[in-house]
């Protein structure tokens, strides 16, 4: 069982990660930070498919000035018990 | 289409309290939404869940072994099945109660996506109220999940209803669907770390469904074992000659309202598109998967989408190539379609564009399996976990947790990292008032106005309890815009049930 404390020390330098496919782990910034409404989104063309599954792997950078407040969010995640999922049970539903 | 809705089970859990019984934890967080409507009241003399689709009447369910159990159990408990069931006819048009083992909350009857995302949330909000009230008595915190598995193989559903026009021959209907439905997942998808089969857990390993482990079958009525892609049940809840409530139960329940408006979104579209083929002797998607039930779980688990597919005329498709095939499909009808839904389908062709082009940090504002993915293995590579650290399902399970101040899915909102959220005071609003311009506004004003007085609810009719007698108010063909306008002006004007003859039929003293 992990200790809120060693979780804490690791995370200090976190910054929260997305892995881009299971073949090229490569990492980059978890950075989309955008709230609009629904009925407010600006609507779209739609673009035509490229032909590359996937894509390239490389993702697009962080928009500049807009760091996301995660600062919360990992909060919350060090105080998840590592085992919560073991003691949930449930009945079969539909 | 005409309108649509979601019903969501829900997992519940309490701490400090190893041998829950979740049947009566449920029953008592159901009771805690008594002042949202009126409590125990729920009509189930009409109900037929054994009618299928195709013709005909099963004489069970797979579902009746385990609902025998559960009943044994439920006699012991000295209540009665409705006090079990512990209904709660909504003022917002939905209904709440126990289904099974699980609270279960189904929206009111909608008509367009950002509705039902706001009805969606209120419901949510429901819950979490319930929670908060239940803890304090029990002194201990209840939490409540909005997914789909205990990862043990045990899965409950998150059902989605379109009712739309019943001269769609009910063949062809499959045949436009089954494809769409099966790679849908991938827009649709909540995620999920771990591998089940029923009643068993296999392994710790990433997919995009939560769900997809569970479906065994093409076509089927049942619901609880030997789940089907496409659900057959025969219960449209409105005019039976006329109409068809399409009834979807392989989706996953999404936290997202973005993946929510694909999910349902996208669907009503094929549906309408469908129809609309038919009508004008057009031609069909023309796409069927050889192995659809194999397809299914394999998509699930194919995270990089490059995989392919047989189909029945041999040619390889990924799921991608599916999902545009169908979106082109539906292009040439959307000049049919009532205008909102226009926005609908930009959306879907955008989000599709991102998975096929790897923009990944815009579909994780959007997508719950990318979000939840990139959230929880950038804690694990961080931590270097294993693939296989029962952490990972914690973190997993608390993404779909009911509670603003410590879900995982609600630090990214608050965060300001989803896309596509409802109206905070809408939701607030739908809490107890219904949507405007469908049936369910009817509905849910006449339980507002009249609830202590109702003897019956259920989807297409009220019965209340008049001085005079039984009174009826019927909903099976409540759908035209007039008809709803004229309901609401004889129930704001009422000022008691007496007043509402113009709408109800008088069943005499009883």
């Amino acid at each position: 069982m992990r200790s809120e404390s060693d979780v804490s020390s690791k995370f200090e330098s976190l910054e929260i990660m997305m892995i881009l496919n299971s073949n090229q782990r490569k990492l980059i910034p978890f950075n989309f930070n955008i709230n609009m409404n629904d009925s407010n989104q600006k609507k779209r063309q739609a673009p035509a498919g490229p032909s590359s599954p996937g894509g390239d792997g490389s993702g697009p950078s962080r928009p500049e000035g807009s760091k996301p407040n995660t600062g919360d969010l990992l909060k919350r995640m060090r105080k998840v018990d590592p085992d919560q999922a073991r003691r949930y049970r449930q009945r079969t539903g539909q | 289409m005409i309108t649509f809705g979601l019903e969501n089970e829900i997992g519940i859990d309490r701490d400090n309290e190893s041998q829950l019984d979740v049947v009566a934890e449920s029953i008592d967080l159901v009771r805690q939404a008594k002042n949202f409507g009126a409590f125990m009241r729920w009509d189930y003399h009409f109900e037929d869940p054994h009618r299928d689709m195709r013709g005909f009447r099963v004489d069970s369910l797979r579902q009746d072994t385990d609902e025998a159990y559960y009943l044994d159990q439920d006699t012991r408990r000295e209540l009665s099945f409705s006090e079990i069931k512990s209904d709660i006819a909504l003022t917002n048009g939905g209904r709440f109660y126990n289904d099974h083992a699980h609270p279960e909350y189904c929206t009111p009857e909608c008509r367009t996506i950002d509705q039902l995302n706001v009805y969606d949330r209120a419901g949510e909000l429901m819950l979490m109220e319930c929670a908060a009230r239940l803890s304090q008595i029990k002194g201990a915190q209840v939490r409540l999940y909005k997914n789909n598995t205990d990862f043990l193989g045990h899965s409950y559903g998150c059902h989605e209803n379109y009712l739309m026009a019943r001269d769609l021959p009910w063949d062809r209907l499959c045949e436009d669907l089954e494809a769409f439905l099966i790679t849908r997942q991938i827009i649709a998808g909540a995620g999920k770390f771990a591998t089940e089969k029923e009643d068993q857990w296999v392994d710790g390993r990433f997919q995009i469904s939560q769900r997809s482990d569970f479906f065994t079958v093409r076509q089927s009525v049942d619901t609880m074992q030997r789940r089907p892609i496409i659900n057959t049940r025969d219960e449209p809840h409105a005019n039976p000659n006329k109409y068809r409530r399409f009834h979807v139960i392989l989706g996953d329940a999404n936290m997202s309202p973005f993946a929510t408006r694909l999910k349902v979104g996208s669907t009503a579209l094929v549906l309408m598109a469908s129809q609309l083929a038919w009508e004008r002797s057009l031609t069909q998607p023309g796409i069927q998967l050889k192995n659809p039930v194999q397809s299914l779980k394999s998509i699930s688990k194919d995270l990089a989408l490059s995989q392919k597919y047989s189909t029945t005329k041999g040619a390889q498709v990924s799921a991608l190539d599916v999902q545009f095939q169908y979106l082109d499909w539906v292009k040439s009808y959307l000049e049919a379609m009532p205008k909102g839904w226009v926005g609908v389908w930009e959306d879907w062709a955008a989000t599709l564009d991102e998975l096929r082009s790897g923009a990944w940090d815009q579909l994780a504002g959007k997508l719950d399996w990318v979000a939840k993915r990139a959230l929880i293995q950038g804690f694990q590579e961080s931590e270097g976990l294993s693939a296989t650290d029962p952490w990972l399902q914690s973190l997993d399970l608390e993404y779909h947790r009911l509670d603003l101040d410590e879900g995982l899915y609600f630090g990214l909102e608050s965060s300001g990292q989803m896309q596509g959220l409802p109206d905070p005071a809408a939701c607030e609003k739908a809490m107890r008032q219904p949507p405007e311009g469908v049936r369910s506004w009817v509905r849910g004003r006449l339980i507002e106005r009249f609830g202590s007085k109702i003897a019956w609810a259920q989807w297409d009719h009220l019965l209340f309890k008049a001085d005079s007698g039984l009174v009826r108010v019927d909903l099976t063909d409540l759908f035209a815009e007039s008809d709803i306008q004229r309901y609401r002006y004889v129930i704001e004007k009422a000022t008691q049930l007496a007043d509402l003859k113009e709408i109800y039929t008088e069943l005499g003293a009883r």
